[in-house]
């Protein structure tokens, strides 16, 4: 007998065996940090963290000593943003040219790499479209977005009383949008991740969760022209995407290349998936016959020189906490090459190991490519170029300071941004509430390898507001096109470089 | 600003014990699926205790039942696209020991924390809405209006009963 009293009852009794006396024990350890860190930021040990504290101390103190030299470089020598951007013209890190132009199928050569005090960052400008989209009603996440050269699609999700669906919004200019007509039997009881131009026109993924738990599988949507969108969840299909979620797609392989997890539910273990199609209507599932994929997630896949790069998380289970990533445990980033979409190799990096860390989005300009992720719900950043190889941007000064992940990032030449989203650390009003998570902004001149935080910008948050999301981000033509929500809304901001 | 350390003293830990059962209830009701309730509790402490003495508070249950709900509702937000994954599996999970467990949970998980923590304080507590408003720093029409909307999202996957 299912009742409501029992149910919050059983969630009131969850967690371990934590005492009074455990609770000070821990509390008493963070406020020690704290204190012995004020001025930098430090999150609260979590379940996860708590059985490599030690080792990760010893670690920070040596990074931070190496950090902090560096830091103080770049401050003494770098100008405060606000001058360097109202006086200086954005900068011209070009690429060294090739004197003999590369074939398609080799690694171009990278830009020099400049010293930090050779940097000077851009700043951007930027603006927000507040006013509610018509024909929403609940919750709406705008959580992925395309350019495609005569529109913008972006898709998401849309949380209301009845539940919760799929969501699609088109623009011509990235200013105006609407909201593609609800239709139940379509969207009804999904939500939409990603979206690509392909297939007969338009290619979209996401998960069905309308069913009984055991039988949500991946769903792929098609649209000729973003309006009209076609469900496919066939008979066929539901056999290659079982208990999966679909998290990327993009034009490749033999036309189209998708990658998420796939959970077996006898072993509560996820293991990372790829399908490909060569039409956005049948897919074929990629096999794993030396197990590349097993207890890993993709998060996220890229065309790269001709191959594919993908990255996730190596975690066994989808679960921080009392599940999945626990005391002991070590979750790195992954990631994953393949010339063919088809045979895949799992990369090993000093740069991914840690705690619980996930490379969840990249960006590709010519050879060099910027992921963004977290580590223990702290912002993180990779980078990848052939000579240079995996890279991770330090967790120095207060560059990360106050924020959970990077949710996304955009190249623009050898300029890039990065998006993500504040918490609620040293956040605290005088009124004992939070101004909780304003929308950050990151921004680099030399294709991710050094970055600066952008200045807040009111578009950047509501005070009313709970929560201000950006979770993707489409560059035209030297504009940055980002949308999330704020509050219960979607909403979509527009950058441009203020010297450009 | 003062010294962190300075706020571990005998009459914050008393506090900190008479508070701990209940606080650490209801931050099991408010963590989201993927979130370690004891994680919770522990990251509203150091948060409060970072930046004021709890003895310095008129009401420090309310303030840490405020912090606590800030830092779910942060999270639950911004897990995003993740979120309905996760309570999904971490619903499945919790099933394993006990077959007969009601699959409420999953549905439970995908209420926003603070419709789960005023559902939890008016069906299991049992507090009128206008303790709860002041617990949850809300208004006590937003109180009723997250007990009401709890409900009608949960409408078609529980059977209520006495529950009202």
């Amino acid at each position: 007998m299912r009742d409501l009293r029992g149910s919050l009852t059983m969630l009131a009794e969850r967690g371990g065996p934590l005492t009074s006396g455990d609770l000070r024990e821990r509390v008493a350890f963070d406020l020690a940090e704290v204190s012995a860190s004020r001025g930098a930021h430090v999150a609260p040990r979590t379940a996860a963290m708590r059985g490599t504290t030690v080792a990760i101390v010893a670690f920070v103190a040596i990074v931070a000593t190496i950090g902090l030299v560096t830091w103080l470089g770049r401050s003494i020598v770098t100008p405060p943003a606000s001058v360097v951007t109202t006086s200086l013209p954005p900068p011209t890190l070009t690429t060294v040219p090739s004197t003999t132009p590369a074939p398609t199928t080799t690694i171009q050569q990278a830009a020099p790499v400049l010293e930090p005090e050779e940097i000077v960052y851009p700043e951007l400008t930027w603006t927000r479209i507040d006013s509610a989209i018509p024909g929403s009603e609940g919750i709406q996440t705008m959580g992925s977005v395309i350019h495609d050269g005569a529109r913008f699609v972006a898709v998401g999700s849309e949380e209301t009383d009845a539940g919760g669906r799929a969501a699609v919004w088109i623009s011509s200019d990235g200013i105006e949008w609407s909201r593609v007509d609800n239709d139940e039997s379509v969207f009804g009881g999904t939500g939409m991740e990603d979206v690509v131009a392909g297939g007969p026109g338009y290619v979209a993924v996401g998960t069905d969760w309308s069913e009984p738990f055991g039988s949500a599988h991946g769903v792929v949507w098609t649209s000729v022209d973003g309006e009209i969108w076609n469900r496919s969840d066939s008979d066929d299909l539901e056999s290659v995407l079982p208990f999966s979620g679909v998290y990327s797609v993009i034009a490749g392989g033999p036309g189209l290349v998708a990658v998420g997890w796939d959970f077996d539910t006898e072993t509560f273990e996820g293991n990372a998936a790829v399908w490909t199609s060569s039409d956005g209507f049948s897919w074929d599932r990629v096999p794993d016959p030396d197990g590349t994929f097993s207890r890993a997630l993709m998060s996220d896949v890229v065309a790269y020189e001709g191959g594919y790069v993908a990255v996730g998380s190596g975690r066994g289970q989808l679960f921080v906490g009392t599940r999945g990533c626990t005391d002991g445990d070590i979750c790195p980033a992954a990631a994953w090459t393949s010339p063919d979409a088809v045979t895949w190799t799992r990369i090993e990096s000093s740069t991914f190991v840690g705690g619980f860390t996930e490379a969840s989005n990249m960006s590709v300009s010519g050879p060099n490519i910027v992921a963004g992720g977290f580590d223990v719900g702290v912002a993180s950043i990779w980078t990848y170029d052939p000579d240079g190889g995996w890279v991770r941007v330090p967790h120095t000064g207060p560059l990360f300071g106050e924020s959970f992940a990077v949710d996304a990032t955009a190249l623009d030449g050898d300029r890039a941004i990065a998006v993500g989203s504040r918490g609620n650390w040293e956040t605290f009003q005088d009124d004992g509430t939070f101004v909780e998570g304003d929308a950050i902004v990151w921004v680099s001149a030399d294709r991710g390898l050094h970055w600066e935080r952008a200045d807040w910008d009111k578009a950047f948050t509501t005070y009313m507001d709970p929560m201000a999301v950006m979770l993707d981000i489409v560059v035209v033509d030297g504009t940055f096109f980002v949308v999330g929500a704020v509050g219960d809304d979607e909403a979509v901001w527009i950058g441009q470089w203020a010297n450009n | 600003m003062d010294d962190a350390l300075s706020r571990t003293s005998h009459d914050e830990w008393r506090i900190v014990d008479e508070l701990f059962p209940s606080l650490r209830r209801l931050a099991g009701v408010m963590a989201p699926s993927d979130m370690d309730p004891d994680d919770l509790l522990q990251e509203a402490l150091v948060k409060v205790l970072s930046h004021c003495a709890l003895s310095d508070l008129d009401h420090p249950g309310a303030y840490l039942r405020r912090t606590m709900l800030n830092l779910a509702a942060s999270h639950y937000r911004h897990m995003g696209r993740r979120r309905i994954t996760l309570t999904r599996l971490a619903a499945s999970a919790e099933q394993v020991p006990d077959a007969s467990y009601p699959s409420d949970l999953a549905e439970l998980y995908r209420l926003p924390p603070r419709e789960r923590a005023v559902l939890y304080l008016a069906e299991v507590e049992g507090y009128h809405f206008d303790e709860i408003a002041e617990m949850l720093g809300c208004s006590q029409s937003a109180a009723r209006k997250g007990a009401s909307r709890g409900r009608r999202r949960l409408r078609l996957a529980l059977t209520t009963g006495d529950t009202g």
